[in-house]
């Protein structure tokens, strides 16, 4: 299948890797963020201090107690925090002393049964998935109607899934196939044009947001009508191909360093939550400025790399403002104007100004009918970049989100 | 309801804040820049008439804004300039000063400021000015204003549709509609020709104001195609054009938000109906 995306905005980012070589920076610590684990309260399994091995789990959630977060790395618990205050979600920190993979043992017939799930669940694996609606981690036992391989760069600075799946397809059609025995329901691979991958893939085609699961969501299978979808992107799939064929826990993911405050864009293969000081150490321009973990409008300013996050982009330090105050970007929220480029930079099917008022206005039955459902905070970063009002439509949406899911 | 600060504090991600470089101020200042070949050309072509005019209406327009910005502790932009200069040049020729004076007050307080300020109005500002007049003062010849031709606005248009302020479904649809109808009510395709260059400027930055349109894309096409019908019958009847052109656009105004609810409620149907079966 080939979708053609007209909608969307063209980025223009500079600092794409020119090559691709894939360094191994020295990483001292990681760091597991309870935004990457949504819906998660932890109940912490190590204590401070304590040394853990690699695929070790360091906490398990108060609800779903099968839902565990297992170390990326094995070292030594250097942090443990239940509400970090400036993210309103834990924290985990730990020294790393090593970062080869971890030996894990898998059922032989894992094709039979619950098998996939298990594993999945006891691996820590289950975090890779994100489900509609809501964007959160799904339930052990619950099972969707369909589930959607990323394997598509989020924007134009992340790595290019050809280079990263190079030579690896037999842990990818692994993957695919654990997928498969999941749940009964289709395994779509959302890739980019040209890239050669595994049968059943679906092409899409166009400018960011292209890349995103929110968009192929709703071309595919959208969720805002009672259906459930797992998204996941193409590096998780082969960490569980991976493990399957050799019983071996991957923990590290290939991730670039790009943007203009870089000085020579790279590929990089590090730890899940890998420190981004150990990353951008001795790499960066001088006049470098914000430095985001993930995509570069949906990313966030952090200390340790995301969980689901596959780039790392720095910008320039932008000009100082408030010189005339006319031409400078205010912070203040203003009106929202509704532009010809709300509908054309947004592809989806809905009524973009609408839903935006609805959001804005905190009106959640109006927005569910307008179909925020279909949508998490990723989706509208590129509204919030376009929108001449100001608005963060992404901590908006989550508001309205939670009071739905509430009412559920 | 919780206050707006209050959701985006307690939200899951914190708010990493990163906006393009549209703004509302920097719309005005496009529209400006946009507007500059037609000031150019109406200095060579009609020099010191169009001074006093234009003077007074950017004055007065400005004087207001800064009035309600005052009382409202808000900080001035361009806002006021746009519909300023677009006022000066469709208002009629042979106007007294104070006339003008007191459309352009009427349409800047009661058009925007009664409102809230540019944003938050939903009539075009010149629109509300110009009908004003048209009813206040009926004797008026509304045929004879600085006529801006249509080549002065294609550069505007241009940047403005590039940089995703105006609709190009709009121009589009309007324009096509109008010389179509007028066609096929006059049988003569160069006055249909003629009429629609001469509705070019009051289309394009009266007509395509983002704020007094419809959002949704198939509520331009709506918006438009009713509009420019509209004006093939009302110049088909004889009336002058710039009466026509801003009744049209204020009545289209007034429909906006109606026809953005229509379309609103068919997207959402059929969006039931494609997700129907599992809809729960």
């Amino acid at each position: 299948m080939y979708i053609r995306l007209k909608r969307g905005l063209n980025l223009r980012l500079a600092g794409k890797p020119a090559n691709i070589n894939i360094d191994r920076p020295a990483v001292s610590s990681v760091g597991l963020s309870g935004l990457d684990y949504p819906d998660v309260r932890p109940d912490f399994l190590v204590e401070q201090g304590q040394s853990v091995i690699t695929g070790q789990p360091l906490l398990r959630d108060r609800r779903r107690p099968e839902i565990i977060v297992t170390s990326p790395a094995a070292g030594t618990v250097t942090g443990l925090t239940r509400r970090d205050p400036s993210t309103a979600a834990f924290f985990v920190g730990l020294s790393v002393s090593d970062v080869n993979p971890a030996e894990f043992n898998v059922p032989q017939d894992w094709r039979r049964g619950d098998a996939v799930s298990e594993t999945l669940l006891a691996s820590g694996l289950w975090s890779s998935f994100l489900e509609r609606p809501f964007g959160r981690i799904p339930d052990p036992d619950g099972r969707p109607d369909a589930i959607l391989v990323t394997a598509m760069p989020a924007d134009e600075l992340a790595p290019d899934p050809t280079v990263v799946l190079a030579g690896r397809a037999a842990d990818f059609s692994t993957g695919i196939e654990a997928l498969a025995h999941l749940a009964d329901c289709p395994v779509h691979v959302c890739r980019a044009p040209g890239s050669e991958m595994a049968a059943n893939s679906v092409v899409f085609s166009g400018v960011y947001p292209a890349g995103l699961p929110g968009t192929h969501i709703h071309h595919l299978c959208p969720s805002g009508s009672g259906s459930h979808v797992w998204t996941l992107n193409y590096q998780d799939v082969l960490a569980i191909g991976h493990l399957f064929n050799t019983e071996q826990l991957e923990t590290h993911r290939i991730v670039t360093l790009a943007g203009p405050g870089v000085l020579i864009p790279t590929f990089l293969h590090v730890p899940l939550g890998a420190d981004i000081e150990d990353l951008t150490r001795g790499r960066l321009r001088e006049k470098y400025g914000r430095i985001v973990s993930g995509p570069f409008l949906s990313g966030r300013e952090t200390k340790y790399l995301g969980r689901a996050h596959l780039e790392v982009c720095v910008q320039l330090s932008g000009p100082k403002e408030g010189h005339l105050s006319i031409f400078a970007h205010s912070n203040a929220v203003g009106p929202i104007i509704p532009i010809a480029a709300h509908q054309d930079t947004f592809p989806f099917d809905l009524p973009v100004v609408p839903l935006l008022r609805a959001l804005v206005v905190g009106d959640s039955e109006m927005a569910r009918d307008l179909g925020c459902l279909e949508l998490i905070e990723e989706d509208v970063a590129v509204l919030s970049y376009i929108c001449p009002s100001n608005n963060n439509y992404g901590p908006l949406l989550r508001s309205v989100l939670d009071e739905l899911r509430d009412e559920l | 309801m919780r206050s707006l600060d209050a959701r985006m504090s307690t939200a899951r991600l914190p708010a990493l804040r990163l906006h393009g470089w549209l703004s509302g101020p920097r719309i005005q200042l496009l529209f400006i820049v946009s507007l500059l070949p037609i000031l150019g050309q109406s200095f060579v072509f009609y020099g010191e008439e169009v001074l006093p005019v234009l003077a007074l209406s950017i004055a007065i327009s400005v004087g207001w804004h800064a009035l309600f910005a005052r009382l409202r502790k808000q900080s001035l932009d361009f806002s006021s300039v746009v519909p300023a200069i677009i006022f000066a040049m469709v208002v009629p020729a042979d106007a007294q000063l104070w006339q003008i004076a007191l459309g352009i007050s009427f349409g800047s307080v009661v058009g925007v400021h009664l409102f809230g300020g540019y944003g938050w109005n939903f009539l075009n500002p010149v629109a509300v000015a110009l009908i004003f007049l048209v009813f206040s003062f009926p004797d008026a010849s509304y045929g004879n204003t600085f006529p801006v031709a249509w080549q002065w606005c294609v550069p505007g248009t241009i940047l403005l549709v590039f940089t995703g302020i105006i609709s190009w479904r709009i121009i589009l649809a309007a324009a096509g509609s109008s010389a179509l109808a007028l066609y096929l009510l006059t049988g003569s395709s160069s006055d249909a020709f003629l009429a629609v260059s001469g509705f070019a400027f009051v289309l394009v930055f009266v007509g395509c104001d983002p704020i007094a349109t419809p959002s949704t894309n198939s509520g331009r096409w709506v918006y438009a195609i009713l509009a420019g019908c509209l004006a093939a019958l009302g110049l088909a009847s004889g009336k002058p054009q710039t009466e026509v052109f801003i009744s049209v656009v204020l009545l289209g105004g007034l429909f906006a938000p109606l026809i953005d609810f229509s379309m609103v409620r068919i997207q959402m149907w059929r969006r039931l109906r494609r997700n129907g079966a599992r809809h729960g």
